[in-house]
């Protein structure tokens, strides 16, 4: 007889697997004697003919049934899934709350994540946009200038024939007068490629004609409502504080707030000329470039030809091009003089860490909550067995109950999150809404946490309680293999370590945020108050100054330039007496008048600051210490320089002072007297807060009466510097909620292995108690099994939290240490917890009378 | 009264035909006789379990046999509910299609 005398032997089986169990020998002794009948009457070929002919007939109607039959017995598992929750409410709560914080805090960050990474991304040639950067090595190395020279964008243009659109972009602000009411609007001067180039869909006019003239203007919704109410604002006249008027002749929706750019008003860039700007010259770097490239263009190639490019044109100042994807901009940290809104791919890597690591650690609960009732599931799992349930039958059995478990937690989770989002958005200031959740890959993401949950939590548990031996769990042997679970250890380890690595995280964000509000940052921070002047307030500014001083909660005054931690501006020093090194110095330049230094309570480490009484301070320098180090300087009073085209004399060197955000090193600095430059006043009030509201009033009835017409708007220094650290607030923030719920999530975890342990080892605990072992004795006992388990999980912890933590406070210029007391402190806290967690379970099992757990022996 | 389908009516006349336990190959065998069809296995088998749950037909497993190894073959039998179910079916449908045949009668003989 050879093979061919039966039917295919796989293509049988695959048909019998759609059948049930008891069906399938019938199902194939049919086949096979029908076949053999047919062979042996007409042939080989003919019974395979029928074969199958019958295959492909009937594949449908059993592929039907069975999956028919598999509902049926998915509703049962169900049902009996169900059944088991109720059975125990303790536990299925513990469960259940357990993994819906982790699946909150999960879908919460997977929301702030996904809102992070899809900035810009509704545009629609986003892959082919832009922005033109330059590496400057003059500067840095790692610095990167985000503005290109003004005739840079139609230049490239025409010189470079991969780039199909190039838009040049100059950010500002206008005051428009209408019906006597003054609005501040944000916009933006843009060349007319900027339409063509990004999607900004207008609701009113066209996208062609918007920008073409610069005498017109297109607005957004919100700012047409806001100037022109219910009105219709096309045609309508808009005109400037300073006399400039424009048409209005489009409306375009509101900028999402996921773009990088941010405006109410676009106009031709060339409405910049009729204000007397040169727009023809490459020596003004201030204009950002933002270019579209054909599909196949080589972008290092494009970067190549547009260095060629700035260098012909601009040989006296050499740089060199690159170019910043579109999408990349946001999280990319901003580059010098940038104007865009600006995440952090960094938070976003954490966070998503932190994310995963809930989850695993939520999910390493459920595995152990699980595994850990195997005792009292065992006998259910053995008379199951007995009366005939496969192992493959137990196994579904299982899953559906991880999966109806898991269901559950995520339709409370789903909720929870959808009523904490208003919240979570003000926790870090962001506009989710709940919109979102009906977004295809929000929801493909939100459901594959779902799976990736109840698949992870739900097979081990499965296939461990499913292996039972029926003969020795109905005897009452738990089994080697429930006492010695070497992986449930693991996971426990594993799940403190990820706890302590937090922790470890929060302590050393926590320590880092204070040290930087604590700093000795060279000045006195606190009561300083900052008020910008406009050109007219400028000229009265030292009559303004004398009546301000009268009050005498006022304490001092003084203007400058800039803020220092918005100093941008810089010059490079190349001669100087008594030069020794080779190098030039890039100084930056802060122009102030003779109060500053007493104003910001700074402190002079040699000469004089600038004095009213002396004349010649028009030509003197104040240097920083970093710049005399910089500059090799021995003695720096009275020695000769010319700085930003001025010769001059040092008259003084003033202490280092923090002026950027502790992010940066102290740079070399020259204070310069040049009272055209003033653009802010500085006041120091007294430091009374009582007083304070009523000072501010009277510096604002003083401002009224020497520029009435110039709004009068303050801040205070120390509330600006504070938001320089607003993404490490934010981090720090986030940080301590979710490395509460961390803690939270691991304690139930813990809870549910002590009670475990307890039930354990209820017998051993009742025989020692019988042979006179102390009630101390045996919770101390249950306690080194959990100390041990946190002391390695600690070991695990502290080299991946110290290499993380180092990394990120590489970051900052000035920064703590990272003690060991972060780490021992934040492992005792974790023992502490988990023994708070676990005593509770112990001393029960301890206290308990031997006679009733020894009773059945 | 319990209403069969075409398919589910000839399952069971070629179970009854058997006049006793039916084996699967039999089935057919008098399926292709009558209709002169090959009915696909899976129709068949899917019908007939259906028939089982609703208590048509019952099926038991015969004595083991030398042949596959002595695993046991199932037969299926007519229960006493199937039988009475054929016989009302039969009773109905003969009663309908008589009126047709009758009034097909005297359609024709009024058009002549």
């Amino acid at each position: 007889m050879n093979k061919k005398s039966y039917p295919p032997k796989s293509a049988l089986h695959f048909l019998m697997g759609f059948m049930d169990l008891d069906e399938r020998e019938n199902f194939a002794e049919y086949m096979d004697s029908v076949y053999r009948e047919l062979l042996l009457a007409k042939g080989q070929k003919s019974a395979r003919a029928w074969f199958w002919s019958q295959f492909i007939r009937s594949l449908p109607g059993l592929v039907k049934k069975s999956i028919e039959g598999g509902i049926f017995m998915l509703k049962n598992y169900i049902k009996a899934a169900l059944r088991n929750i109720r059975r125990q409410k303790v536990y299925s709560t513990i469960n259940i709350a357990g993994l819906a914080v982790g699946l909150v805090c999960c879908m919460l960050i997977f929301l702030w994540v996904h809102d992070e990474w899809s900035y810009d991304r509704f545009h629609k040639n986003a892959n082919r946009i832009y922005r033109a950067v330059i590496v400057d090595p003059s500067v840095g190395a790692d610095k990167k200038v985000s503005v290109t020279p003004i005739p840079f964008a139609p230049e490239i243009k025409t010189e470079i024939p991969e780039v199909v659109y190039s838009a040049r972009i100059s950010p500002g602000s206008m005051k428009f007068l209408y019906k006597d009411n003054r609005f501040e609007e944000r916009g933006l001067f843009v060349s007319p490629d900027f339409l063509k180039m990004f999607s900004f869909p207008f609701v009113q006019g066209s996208t062609e004609k918007a920008i073409v003239d610069p005498g017109t203007i297109s607005i957004s919704e919100q700012a047409a409502k806001r100037i022109f109410g219910p009105k219709d604002p096309i045609g309508q006249i808009l005109s400037t504080e300073r006399g400039w008027e424009f048409v209005i002749t489009g409306v375009f929706r509101n900028v999402p707030f996921q773009s990088h750019l941010q405006f109410d008003y676009l106009v031709n860039f060339r409405h910049l000329e009729q204000m007397g700007r040169d727009l023809h010259r490459w020596s003004d770097i201030s204009f950002f470039t933002y270019v579209m490239l054909d599909q196949h263009a080589d972008i290092r190639q494009v970067a190549r030809k547009m260095t060629e490019c700035h260098n012909t044109h601009l040989p006296e100042l050499e740089a060199t091009y690159q170019l910043q994807p579109l999408k990349r901009i946001y999280l990319d940290p901003p580059y010098m003089f940038d104007m865009a809104v600006h995440g952090s791919r960094q938070s976003v890597i954490a966070f998503s860490i932190i994310a995963v690591a809930i989850l695993l650690i939520a999910c390493i609960n459920f595995i152990n909550l699980s595994t850990a009732r195997a005792a009292r599931r065992s006998i259910e799992v053995g008379l199951r067995k007995v009366v005939g349930a496969k192992r493959g039958q137990l196994v579904r059995q299982f899953l559906s109950e991880s999966t109806v478990v898991t269901v559950m937690a995520f339709l409370l989770a789903l909720g929870a999150t959808v009523l904490l989002l208003p919240a979570f958005n003000t926790l870090v200031s962001k506009q989710i809404s709940i919109a979102i959740l009906k977004e295809g890959f929000v929801i493909l993401g939100l459901l594959s946490i779902v799976l990736f949950t109840g698949l992870v939590s739900g097979t081990y548990p499965a296939v461990f309680l499913s292996s039972f031996q029926p003969i020795r769990v109905l005897k009452g042997a738990h089994g080697k293999s429930i006492r010695q679970s070497f992986l449930r250890k693991m996971l426990i380890v594993l799940q403190f370590s990820l706890t302590v690595a937090v922790m470890t995280g929060v302590l050393s964000v926590e320590k880092q945020l204070r040290y930087i509000r604590q700093m000795d940052l060279g000045y006195d921070r606190s009561h300083l108050l900052v008020v910008p002047m406009q050109r007219d307030m400028r000229r009265q500014y030292e009559s303004l100054k004398q009546e301000l001083l009268r009050n005498p909660n006022i304490m001092s005054a003084t203007a400058t330039a800039n803020l220092p931690m918005y100093l941008q501006s810089g010059t490079v020093v190349d001669e100087w007496e008594g030069k020794t090194t080779e190098k030039k110095v890039h100084l930056k330049i802060l122009w102030v008048d003779e109060d500053y230094v007493k104003t910001f309570r700074m402190e002079m480490a040699d000469g004089d600051f600038f004095s009213k009484e002396r004349s010649t301070d028009r030509y003197g320098f104040v240097l920083n210490q970093a710049a005399v180090r910089a500059m090799e300087l021995e003695s720096p009073i009275g020695k000769r320089a010319e700085i930003n085209m001025t010769e001059g004399y040092i008259i003084g060197v003033v202490k280092d002072f923090h002026f950027r955000s502790v992010h940066h090193a102290i740079e070399p600095m020259v204070l310069i007297s040049e009272p055209g430059m003033f653009h802010n006043m500085v006041i120091r009030l007294a430091p009374n807060a009582l007083r304070t509201q009523d000072t501010i009033r009277y510096v604002e009835t003083l401002w009224e009466k020497f520029a009435p017409d110039q709004p009068f708007v303050y801040s205070f220094l120390d509330e600006r510097l504070n938001s320089l650290y607003r993404g490490e607030q934010l981090m720090g923030t986030i940080f301590r909620w979710f490395s509460g719920l961390t803690i939270f999530i691991a304690c139930i975890g813990l809870l549910g292995m002590a009670s475990f342990m307890a039930e354990q080892r209820t017998k051993e605990i009742g025989i020692r108690k019988v042979l006179g072992a102390s009630v101390p004795g045996i919770v101390g006992m249950l306690f080194r099994e959990f100390t041990k388990w946190v002391i390695i999980a600690n070991v695990i912890a502290w080299p991946v939290a110290y290499y993380f933590m180092n990394k990120w406070l590489q970051n900052f210029a000035y920064r703590i240490d990272l003690g060991v007391w972060t780490f021992v402190l934040s492992g005792l806290a974790a023992l502490a917890v988990a023994l708070l967690t676990v005593s509770y379970q112990s001393i029960k099992a301890a206290t308990a009378n031997p006679a009733d757990s020894l009773r059945y022996e | 009264m319990a209403f069969l389908t075409k398919l589910e009516e000839l399952f069971m006349l070629a179970v009854f035909h058997q006049n006793g336990p039916a084996g699967l190959v039999d089935i057919r065998k008098y399926l292709l006789d009558k209709t002169g069809k090959d009915w696909a296995i899976a129709s068949l088998y899917i019908a007939l379990d259906k028939l089982k749950k609703k208590g048509f037909v019952e099926t038991y497993k015969g004595e083991p046999k030398r042949v596959r190894g002595g695993k046991a073959r199932r037969y299926y039998l007519m229960t006493e509910r199937g039988t009475q179910v054929l016989a009302q079916t039969w009773k109905m449908q003969e009663g309908m299609w008589k009126d047709f045949v009758s009034s097909l009668a005297r359609n024709n003989q009024t058009d002549e």
